[in-house]
């Protein structure tokens, strides 16, 4: 797929027809401000599949691991790639039309701060399927991150209690995941420095929240006051 | 007899591949397919010889997305370990690659260009330092493993998913040589790869952009112009290169495993270029006398790398207090120490001296300073880097059994539920179509073959209803959904290294998979290597989820 020609095309034709305040970058739709969260409608990466399939994504850029994503909707739809950004017009239409009845919603439902936590409660929810009472490391790795944004130390401390039994777990599997281990170093390290100080860890978070836009090739995120108004 | 044979299995298949009646046919007479099938099969064969290869030399040159161009001379294992020598500018900069990690070691010049701090340039010189992977526009190790180039010539030979989203077409240029050896290139994408003509295909040169127009590719120039350096990471833009390939045999990749193991020794001292240091208050000099003074200083570090991996821990310091006593040096106090990322230290440092009753009373002056360097890796780092060589290295003597499995986890077969079940016998309906649909060309590579018909699938997946709850081609990483990666020198996008992505998913959410499905095309099934490396990326309460074989 050429990024370039669909980057070209979304300018053009989709921002347009979107509603509210939208930008492209690196072939990413961005909605809105970026902050602590971003809103974004993503090219689904595929190796055999049509070349335009698009996921609606919210990202919580606290965490420093950009590279993969867990709040998603995939948009019903998958196009084959136009040979020019002309050809594109009546795909962005279409486009255009999912992401507003399909996309917009979901950003809207967990595009804020507080939505982001309706949805790591939903993947903290137990499932049936599973069988299991206990979070995943992602899961418990954000919700600590996001009630110490949200100054809930408190909060933050039970998480990260999740976050150890979630390594334990893991390391009782027969193949462990070594990225379990580094979200519960990260873990370990951020709740190290909220226990001495929460607003520095909260300064550590707006580290990696501004690392982690640089990573996507966002704009630096504002990020709003503290809980008790002394940063930002 | 035996000629009459062949010339009528032939027939047969070109009328199967061209029955009009068949709609879904990709057209087998298309003389664009028919090349496009003869340039893959070029690559798969080479990609296949290069996938059983331990370990590559690289010889050529690159050049960054700023431009700066670097002469490079670069062994690399299959999995990306990496032992390199580039020259840029007149430097010369030595590169070694473990696992997720890159160490430099150059001279002072390079570390004054690279903007390393004044006061380290002469420690940096010293030791090997620890920089960000892509240091030099693009990861080399990533790049560069013959894994990885195989996967982006064939997709799919490994069995991996690190290859292209965005697949290009690929075509055959005139036949001419490289340094002698007859070969075809054959261009896909940006890259041109240069393939023997002989047999075991061999890839024995790419090289971005088209082939030269003449008939003749001289040796890869080392040119001597360029230069320029930068330490920090950069977003990647399309890099340019030329580079020649050598396949090392098993006793010079045994060679290149004992050098990275020796290495390991050596990179106990790195220095981490991620890991700043600052004095934190004021320093305290108490108790002092006419005899002697104690310096209590308190040292932060500030750990500011861009890596999601990055080691917080502990950061293991090496700091040394220099004290003087009017000017002159009267003691110098080094030490190791441990700290927590982000966090301080208390360093002390006393100077023994002697003040003449003669020479009192008047004002002496005592100051204290510390400079502080991060070592980049702790014990456990070591252990683990150890392992990783351990692992490539058994994996070398013991490559996979290429027979698989039908199902994992092993033991006895998954049971499923009534809805799984009619999953997996709706996918497995619609694999069959799809092997139906797609000819196998004449001298189509299986693997090629194949490729089409998981393309096929993958159309047919995603005409499904939604309400079917299978999603193809998944791609899982570090227990979530994986996002686009730009290959720089491919200059395509592609799955980040390590993501895992079964053919099929099924389940209410990609999230939340219930069912795993993997089309296998020929004989071979569903390698433990592979299902152990995906399980590992799978979202934590779903990494026992059963993992089917889907057949023709």
């Amino acid at each position: 797929m050429n990024t370039r020609r669909w980057t070209g095309a979304a300018r053009r034709f989709l921002v347009p027809a979107l509603p509210g305040r939208w930008t492209v970058a690196h072939g990413t739709l961005i909605r809105g401000d970026v902050g602590w969260t971003v809103q974004q409608v993503v090219l689904r990466p595929a190796r055999h599949a049509p070349a335009v399939r698009l996921d609606a994504v919210v990202q919580f850029l606290a965490t420093p691991a950009v590279d993969r994503y867990t709040c998603a909707v995939p948009l019903d739809g998958a196009w084959d790639e136009p040979a020019s950004v002309d050809d594109y017009a009546p795909v962005m239409a279409e486009i255009a039309r999912v992401v507003g009845t399909e996309g917009v919603p979901f950003l809207d439902r967990y595009g804020s701060l507080d939505g982001y936590l309706d949805h790591l409660r939903e993947q903290a929810a137990p499932d049936p399927a599973v069988g299991v009472d206990w979070l995943d490391m992602n899961t418990a790795e954000e919700l600590t991150y996001l009630h110490l944004v949200r100054g809930d130390l408190a909060a933050a401390t039970d998480a990260a209690r999740e976050a150890e039994r979630s390594a334990e777990e893991d390391r009782r599997h027969a193949i462990p995941s070594p990225w379990i281990t580094e979200g519960l170093e990260r873990v370990r390290a951020v709740m190290a420095v909220a226990r001495r100080d929460p607003r520095e860890a909260r300064s550590l978070l707006a580290g990696n929240a501004a690392t982690a836009a640089a990573r996507l090739g966002l704009p630096a995120p504002a990020l709003d006051a503290a809980p008790d108004g002394t940063d930002r | 007899m035996a000629v009459l044979l062949v010339c009528g299995l032939l027939a047969g298949l070109l009328w199967a591949n061209s029955r009009p009646d068949d709609p879904a046919s990709p057209g087998a007479t298309d003389p664009g397919l028919v090349e496009q099938v003869a340039a893959d099969s070029e690559l798969t064969r080479a990609a296949t010889t290069l996938l059983d290869s331990p370990a590559t030399r690289y010889r050529g040159w690159f050049t960054d997305a700023a431009g700066s161009r670097y002469d490079v001379d670069a062994r690399v294992t299959n999995d990306g370990s990496t032992v390199a020598r580039l020259t840029a500018g007149g430097q010369s900069i030595q590169v070694v690659e473990i696992g997720e990690r890159t160490f430099v070691k150059a001279g002072v010049a390079y570390w004054r260009s690279a903007g390393a701090p004044a006061r380290d340039v002469a420690e940096y010189a010293r030791r090997w330092v620890k920089v960000p992977a892509e240091t030099f526009g693009f990861d080399l190790g990533d790049v560069l493993a013959p894994r990885q180039v195989a996967e982006f010539m064939a997709p799919g030979v490994g069995g991996e998913a690190a290859a292209s989203v965005d697949e290009a077409t690929s075509r055959r240029g005139p036949p001419r040589t490289v340094d002698g050896v007859a070969v075809v290139p054959v261009t896909a994408g940006r890259l041109t790869y240069y393939v023997t003509r002989d047999e075991p295909k061999r890839l024995v040169r790419m090289a971005t952009g088209a082939p030269p127009a003449g008939g003749t590719v001289q040796h890869t120039r080392h040119d001597r112009h360029g230069g320029g350096f930068r330490l920090a990471a950069v977003r990647t833009g399309e890099v340019e290169l030329a580079l020649t390939l050598a396949q090392l045999t098993a006793t010079e990749s045994n060679q290149l495993f004992t050098e990275l193991k020796a290495h390991l020794t050596d990179l106990r001292r790195a220095i981490d270029t991620e890991v700043k240091f600052s004095l934190n208050g004021s320093v305290t000099l108490a108790p002092c006398t006419t005899n002697g003074c104690t310096a209590t200083l308190t040292l932060r570090n500030t750990v500011s790398s861009r890596s999601p991996y990055l080691s917080v821990r502990q950061v293991t310091a090496e700091v040394t207090v220099r004290m003087t006593l009017d000017g002159a040096p009267v003691a110098t106090c080094p030490s190791t120490r441990t700290m927590k990322a982000n966090g301080t230290v208390r360093v002390s440092c006393r100077a023994a001296y002697s003040i003449p009753p003669s020479r009192n009373p008047r004002t002496h002056t005592v100051r204290a300073d510390a400079t502080a360097i991060a070592r980049a890796l702790a014990e456990a780092d070591i252990r683990q880097m150890a392992k990783d060589l351990a692992d490539q290295i058994t994996g070398n003597r013991n490559p996979p059994t290429r027979t698989g499995a039908e199902y994992f986890p092993k033991g006895r077969p998954p049971t499923l539920t009534a809805r799984q079940q009619a999953a997996r016998d709706r996918v497995d309906q619609l694999a069959k179509r799809a092997c139906r649909e797609v000819k196998q060309l004449p001298g189509e590579d299986a693997t090629a073959w194949g490729s089409r018909v998981h393309r096929r699938l993958a159309q047919m997946l995603a005409d499904e209803p939604r309400t079917s709850q299978l999603y193809s081609e998944v791609g899982y990483r570090a227990g979530g959904l994986s996002r686009r990666w730009y290959n720089p020198v491919r200059g395509i996008s592609g799955w980040i290294k390590g993501t895992r992505v079964p053919d099929v998913v099924f389940g209410a959410d990609r999230l939340r998979p219930e069912l795993l499905l993997d089309l296998k095309t020929g004989s071979l099934g569903l390698e433990e290597r592979w299902y152990n490396e995906l399980v590992a990326q799978l979202p934590q309460r779903y990494k026992n989820v059963p993992v089917l074989a889907v057949r023709c």
